[in-house]
């Protein structure tokens, strides 16, 4: 697709954005719109990189990024808040020009046509990241992590991919894989048991452990294999306290009753995710085809709703891909028609105490939605605000998702206040 | 800016037996004022603090701040009743990294099982000595005009 080099003519600026919603914090719309359009880094910027400190993305840890070999994994800003940069954009042909990062007096500054925008600092690498596992693997390639939390990948592909026509179109994971060359699906829970011992000897750097992975539908009933797959991991992870249950997120396919129970009572898990992604049935069920075959729209949210009675009021959330269902040729053709379905959706989650975590829709390469446009800024920034709205409003606020736990969300960071 | 506090003021700041209050508003202008001990000045001349609490309604207020760039106000009372306010602006919260998990360490040596939720950066714009004794005296002289006449009646 060819480059818009009009793009700004055709929606609000970020000042124009900011100046039309005084009620949320200026830095907040920039986070926002760095998530949308990306950021690439000065030769000055990397310069600043001091790899004995900071974590730096190699392209074979995260398979949300690919591209960039050597930047910051990714940036923190002055509110203390955490700017998730370690994705892929297509930065050779991006759909709007990407913000820039840049030393400015001696700062590491967020820059847009030169203008200096914001201060930032650069993730660091925890201990655990300069150390081997018993069978001489670096740590890092067990886990990897946020600054104050550590996150598991089970599974590194997703069996959604198995059949043509299911894998979610937005996600670049299992094309990822395929890309790197990737043929070891699961790791060895006895090296993650490892690293996460090790990880939890540095002290005030882990406030929250993470565990995701790719779905797997296998087993005596659909997902049996990846809810084992987790409780063996999490049963490893929990030996390590005496706690009952101690900060950690799930975030798995849509487990049902008996699934969820179990997870409960065999494990120390404390919340529990299920990524519903597209708030709206019919563009579920194109976008998420594998996801609305095997488990269904309706049943997703209704399993969303018995993990409450399970994991109890405010330990449950689900992720949303914020802007997917203005995809073409599928979704929405009209952003405020999109809001109205998908604010009516998000009001009936969250009034079950679920709280919406919602990522920036990026459109990632590998994906098949990779060459799609994006929606405006104005339009993350308005359902953003409504859905922080809905959350105070139902007393919604799973911290696992939040600001310095996780940083992929940026709506979640209006509760902060 | 500048380093505003004197090194005096510093001293009456690093003593533990000072009290340090810091005074903040949320989102809808309630105020909210809260004693802080580990109130210092930093290297820069900024005044730093240590929230344990992450659901503290002045840490709450001072993302407010730092959000829509407000003023936060610190009040120092020395142990010889000396009185200082400091009006300033959040420009940085640590939640994370090397200075953040030594604070945590030393934190947790001297203070027990506690936990560590930010380090509060403030800067100091503008500050006021409102020692009781300072502040009769530049009132004295500033606004001879407000003052009862039996206190100058000659009997």
């Amino acid at each position: 697709m060819a480059r818009d080099l009009e793009w700004r003519k055709k929606e609000l600026s970020l000042d124009e954005v900011i100046a039309k919603y005084p009620d949320v914090p200026p830095i907040w719309v920039l986070k926002v719109d760095v998530q949308r359009r990306g950021v690439v880094y000065t030769k000055a910027a990397k310069d600043k990189i001091d790899p004995e400190i900071h974590q730096v993305n190699q392209g074979t840890i995260a398979g949300f990024r690919t591209t960039q070999d050597y930047a910051p994994e990714s940036l923190i800003l002055r509110d203390g808040s955490y700017l998730i940069t370690n994705f892929d954009f297509d930065n050779t042909n991006p759909q709007r020009d990407p913000y820039v990062v840049d030393v400015v007096d001696d700062k590491i500054v967020i820059t847009d046509q030169g203008k200096v925008l914001e201060e930032v600092s650069y993730w660091e690498k925890p201990d655990f990241y300069n150390k081997k596992a018993s069978n001489g693997e670096p740590m890092s390639k067990y886990a990897t992590a946020r600054p104050q939390r550590i996150d598991i990948s089970m599974c590194h592909w997703c069996h959604f991919w198995d059949t043509p026509g299911e894998g979610c179109k937005y996600c670049p994971m299992a094309p990822n894989f395929k890309k790197r060359g990737g043929t070891e699906e699961r790791y060895d829970v006895k090296y993650i048991a490892e690293t996460v011992k090790e990880a939890f000897k540095q002290k005030g750097r882990f406030s929250s452990i993470m565990l995701t992975g790719g779905s797997i539908l296998s087993g005596k009933e659909i997902l049996d294999d990846e809810l084992d797959g987790y409780i063996e991991l999490l049963q490893a992870i929990g030996e390590n306290f005496k706690a009952d249950r101690i900060p950690s997120q799930l975030i798995s396919s849509a487990f049902n009753e008996r699934q969820l129970e179990k997870l409960y009572n065999e494990t120390k898990l404390l919340t529990y995710t299920t990524d519903i992604e597209v708030l709206n049935k019919e563009r579920f069920e194109w976008i998420c085809a594998g996801k609305a075959n095997h488990i269904g729209y309706e049943e997703w949210k209704r399993r969303l709703y018995a993990a409450v009675d399970v994991f109890g009021r405010g330990n449950v959330s689900s992720g949303v891909v914020l802007g997917v269902e203005l995809a073409k040729p599928g979704g929405f053709t009209d952003e405020e028609d999109a809001y109205n379905h998908v604010i009516e959706q998000a009001e009936e989650i969250i009034s079950h105490g679920i709280t919406l975590a919602a990522n920036v829709w990026r459109t990632s390469p590998g994906a098949i939605f990779q060459n799609q446009d994006t929606p405006s800024l104005e339009y993350f920034i308005k359902t953003y605000r409504q859905f922080d709205i809905l959350s105070h409003k139902y007393d919604c606020n799973p911290y696992t998702d939040d600001y310095r736990r996780c940083g992929a969300h940026p709506g979640m960071d209006l509760l902060r206040v | 800016m500048a380093d505003i506090i004197s090194k005096e003021l510093k001293d009456i700041i690093a003593d533990p037996n000072t009290l340090k209050v810091l005074a903040t508003v949320d989102k809808n202008g309630v105020p909210h004022v809260v004693f802080k001990g580990s109130f210092h000045v930093n290297e820069e001349g900024n005044l730093v603090f240590y929230e344990v609490l992450e659901s503290a309604q002045s840490n709450k207020n001072l993302v407010h701040s730092i959000w829509f760039d407000k003023k936060v106000a610190i009040n120092i009372l020395s142990a010889d009743k000396q009185s200082f306010e400091i009006v300033g602006k959040p420009l940085k919260s640590i939640t994370a990294g090397r200075e953040f998990e030594k604070t945590y360490i030393a934190l947790r040596e001297s203070k027990g099982d506690i936990d560590l939720a930010a380090i509060w950066i403030i800067e100091p714009e503008q500050i006021k000595n409102e020692t009781f004794s300072v502040r009769v005296s530049e009132d004295e002289e500033k606004y001879p005009i407000l003052k009862h006449l039996d206190r100058l009646f000659v009997q």
